[in-house]
């Protein structure tokens, strides 16, 4: 039965594939039928024919997919010029392309192709007696204006961001990176969505290698549809069952721009907004362009801040819970006798209270994510008076752990990039756990299990705690501090045996 | 065993600086104080020597044998069942030296901060993480050994600069009042502690750099281990003076002197922290090592398997061998002395003397 089924499928296969592969007919009427079989219940594709040529001898056949051809293009340089044409013989395809005025065209020989072309919005116009069609570049898709980044803001520097149009995200790379060494490949991912993908690199700076790696990577991923860089950077990373990302995303193209011409890669994919970047280390994700834009000792003040509340939104809860727990001799007196005095009233253990708290605060902050805007305040309110005041009210709470618990909000918030917060805020709750039970033995354990599984990550061969560990002393400029410019001259260790080096910008210095 | 790893020079010697400094400010101010009294800090320098003469040795296997591991390098001394044998005893000796150094560890943090947990846990857990850092590699052991580095320094500065004000460098005078032999007794209690650099030999071959690198960064290690010992020894007899014998940690007692604005206070828990951090990195680079002869001993491949055995042998071991403070000081700690005298220094300085005359005769 299996047999048969498979059998019965395969052939079905076969034969859409041999239809598929079918070469396009000298007569108009057979192409018509053929793609008229194949675009059944599909109104949104359009198919136009008419006579062209002084005593009409010649059919023509138009077919696109409307929304997403530019229609005025269409009317003004193909349509137009068509009806107006006086030829008593008939036209070829190379022909053709003289008669229309558009500057991008292939010639294509398959039904496949025509499919894929009007799948990408290129309009086909199929001549009769030619055993060829012409596919024009003339799609129009409709997308977002460029905007302001949304999770990536900054005081000063470019308020653009990247939206969903991969030739729109190509073009403000091109807009900051001028010279021809800027190499763009282009792939197609998805069975079904046949999403195309942009890699980005500048030639000379780059590792070819690793501009090699990352294609074969991406084609060895096979997946129906690709609606997001996060799917392509699930499946390309190197530690698939780590928490910690090693592919840094952006939705910015200054950030991405000054990437690549530090020798990483971007990928953008259509109908994403965010590009990532690759190879990135843990302390790349602790960077924001408002570092680089607003003097170096402000900018490394700024990065260390982050760091430290980096470390407090990690272990800031379990600190607390350690403390009251197991080492209250650490607590001076009078700061002693005042919390003793805050949790008199309070029936739960500290490792309850901040449990509770902190997932209390995590369903508030997934709401808050999810609501209309409009009701967005409301959440607040509900979160800072119901569950805040009130809690503490009923001595559910003490307002010592309110405090640490909104410390430890803040703290998240201040990491730059949203997927190390996350892997942040939810290896929290294990580390609370171990210090109910071990206090701060307990945290440093957590520590040494974090650091031990940092220091095995790679992205794409870079070690991720680089360049901490291994040291490089080049790169240390730009990664825990943020250096002068001046002083920032090489490139990270994966194209440093190009032997390239920033150029100086700051000579007179 | 026959995993590939690259680690630098400088990787290395912060492994050895983070496990001599971390277990050495806590053990050895006590028996060192007990045998020179006020020259304790005379002795530090002196035990030196061994360091150096541990860098030295390291450097002549690098240099000759610069792609040979240690087992190689034993069979090409003294031949295959001499070298088999030899590879043995490392192992039993070595195995002896972690059980010591888990109980050290689990002893010092029931005795002073967590009197009523089980000691199962606190060495479950060290032995848990060890194994992990193992089963990753020399690689993970080094780069953990790196980020933890500055933050034993930071130790090793904050507890001097912060007891500056208590040091009362008067206890340190005066030298050598009852002659030579109190100071060079307490230096060879020290010289275990730098003996420990001869473990270099075993992961000589992962090195990436030059021979000659490794000799001049590993004297510089050596001084700087001697420098940070020197100025806990200082700080230690500056604070307590006489009463540096009379408790089995003084550091830990030192410590409790630190106050910041009269209101951060008795922050010993945080330098526990610090030094658990570095116990770690010490258990972990021996349980490595012992990974590898076990590994060579059996002709066995397989990491995981053969660490997570040895964690389990260890852990029981290390519940049932030593069961108290008092038998960890009165035998333990003798018996370690001998242990580590005869693994490090004996074994390695042996072969060493052998490759080196066979060298001479031109047999290898």
């Amino acid at each position: 039965m299996l047999k048969w089924i498979s059998r019965t499928n395969s052939s079905k296969h076969s034969h859409r594939k041999k239809s598929n592969d079918q070469e396009i007919k000298k007569s108009s009427r057979d192409n018509l039928r053929i793609l008229k079989e194949a675009f059944v219940d599909t109104p949104d594709v359009i198919m136009s024919s008419w006579n062209v040529g002084n005593n009409s001898s010649q059919n023509c056949l138009l077919i696109y997919v409307s929304g997403i051809v530019d229609m005025n293009q269409l009317n003004e340089h193909v349509i137009k010029p068509l009806h107006a044409l006086k030829v008593n013989t008939n036209i070829d395809i190379n022909s053709l392309k003289n008669i229309i005025n558009i500057p991008n065209t292939n010639v294509i020989k398959t039904f496949r192709d025509i499919y894929k072309e009007i799948s990408d919005g290129h309009p086909v116009l199929i001549m009769d007696s030619n055993s060829t069609a012409l596919s024009l570049e003339l799609s129009k898709w409709q997308t977002r204006s460029i905007e302001e980044p949304s999770s990536e803001t900054v005081i000063r520097g470019p308020k653009e961001s990247f939206n969903e149009s991969l030739d729109t995200n190509v073009s403000l790379i091109r807009k900051r990176i001028r010279i021809p060494k800027l190499k763009i490949k282009k792939i197609y991912m998805g069975a079904y969505s046949r999403t195309p993908i942009a890699i980005t690199f500048v030639e000379g700076i780059v590792d070819p290698s690793l501009v090699n790696e990352i294609i074969k990577r991406i084609r060895n991923v096979s997946v129906d549809s690709l609606f997001d860089s996060g799917t392509l950077q699930e499946c390309i990373q190197d530690s698939k069952w780590s928490i910690f990302p090693t592919i840094l995303s952006t939705e910015r193209p200054d950030t991405t721009s000054a990437a690549l011409v530090e020798g990483r890669i971007a990928i953008i994919v259509d109908g994403s907004p965010h590009a990532l970047i690759l190879p990135s280390t843990f302390f790349m994700f602790f960077s924001t362009p408002d570092d680089y834009y607003s003097g170096f000792i402000v900018g490394t003040i700024l990065r260390v801040l982050r760091l430290f509340y980096a470390l407090i939104a990690q272990f800031g809860p379990s600190i607390y819970v350690a403390i009251t727990t197991f080492h209250q001799e650490m607590i001076p007196t009078t700061l002693l006798v005042s919390i003793t005095r805050a949790r008199e009233q309070v029936p739960f253990p500290s490792v309850f209270e901040a449990v509770i708290m902190e997932i209390t605060f995590e369903a508030l902050r997934e709401a808050s994510v999810h609501l209309p805007r409009p009701v967005g305040p409301a959440i607040s309110i509900v979160g800072a008076l119901v569950i805040g005041q009130a809690a503490i009210q009923a001595s559910l709470v003490s307002p010592l752990m309110v405090i640490v618990v909104a410390i430890t909000a803040i703290a998240s918030f201040m990491i730059p990039h949203y997927e190390l917060a996350n892997a942040i805020r939810l290896l929290r709750f294990p580390i609370i756990i171990f210090a109910s039970l071990c206090g701060l033995l307990g945290i440093i354990f957590s520590f040494i299990t974090i650091l031990i599984h940092l220091c095995t990550l790679r992205s794409f061969g870079v070690p991720y705690t680089e360049p901490l560990t291994p040291f490089k002393k080049s790169s240390m400029m730009d990664s825990l501090i943020r250096g002068p410019v001046w002083k920032i001259q090489k490139h990270r260790r994966f194209t440093e045996k190009n032997g390239m080096k920033r150029e100086r910008r700051h000579k007179g210095r | 065993m026959n995993r590939k790893e690259i680690i630098s020079v400088n990787q290395l010697l912060t492994i050895f600086y983070i496990s001599i400094v971390s277990t050495g400010l806590i053990t050895l101010p006590h028996p060192m104080y007990l045998k020179a009294q006020q020259n304790m800090w005379i002795s530090i320098i002196m035990s030196s020597t061994m360091g150096f003469l541990a860098v030295f040795i390291c450097y002549f296997f690098k240099k000759n044998f610069p792609d040979k591991n240690f087992n190689q390098i034993i069979y090409l001394a003294v031949g295959n069942r001499i070298g088999y044998l030899i590879n043995c005893i490392i192992f039993i000796l070595y195995s002896f030296d972690m059980i010591y150094f888990l109980k050290e560890y689990e002893l010092y943090l029931t005795d002073l901060f967590y009197q009523f947990m089980s000691p199962s846990l606190i060495i479950g857990l060290m032995l848990l993480v060890s194994m992990y850092a193992v089963v990753s590699g020399l690689e993970v052991i080094a780069r953990c050994a790196q980020i933890i580095w500055p933050t034993t320094i930071i130790l090793t500065l904050g507890i001097f600069v912060l007891l500056l004000p208590d040091i009362d460098f008067k206890n340190m005078f005066p030298i050598f009042e009852y002659g030579f032999g109190q100071p060079i007794k307490a230096s060879f209690i020290a010289m275990a502690w730098f003996s420990e650099l001869f473990w270099m030999i075993f992961f000589v071959q992962d090195i990436s750099e030059s021979a000659k690198k490794l000799k001049v960064m590993g004297f510089i290690y050596v001084f700087i281990i001697m420098i940070s010992l020197f100025l806990f020894f200082i700080t230690v007899l500056g604070v307590l003076g006489n009463y540096t014998g009379h408790t089995l940690y003084p550091v830990s007692l030192a410590e409790r002197y630190i106050q910041m604005g009269t209101f951060i206070e008795r922050t010993s828990v945080f330098f526990m922290a610090i030094w658990v951090l570095g116990v770690f990195i010490k258990i972990a680079s021996l349980l490595f090592i012992l990974t590898r002869c076990f590994c060579e001993v059996l002709h066995a491949s397989s990491i995981g398997l053969i660490s997570s055995v040895l964690c389990v042998v260890y852990f029981i071991l290390s519940l049932i061998l030593i069961k108290s403070t008092s038998s960890l000081f009165q035998v333990g700690f003798p018996l370690f002395l001998i242990v580590t005298y005869v693994a490090n220094f004996g074994i390695f300085t042996m072969i060493f003397c052998i490759t080196l005359f066979k060298k001479r005769t031109k047999i290898v």
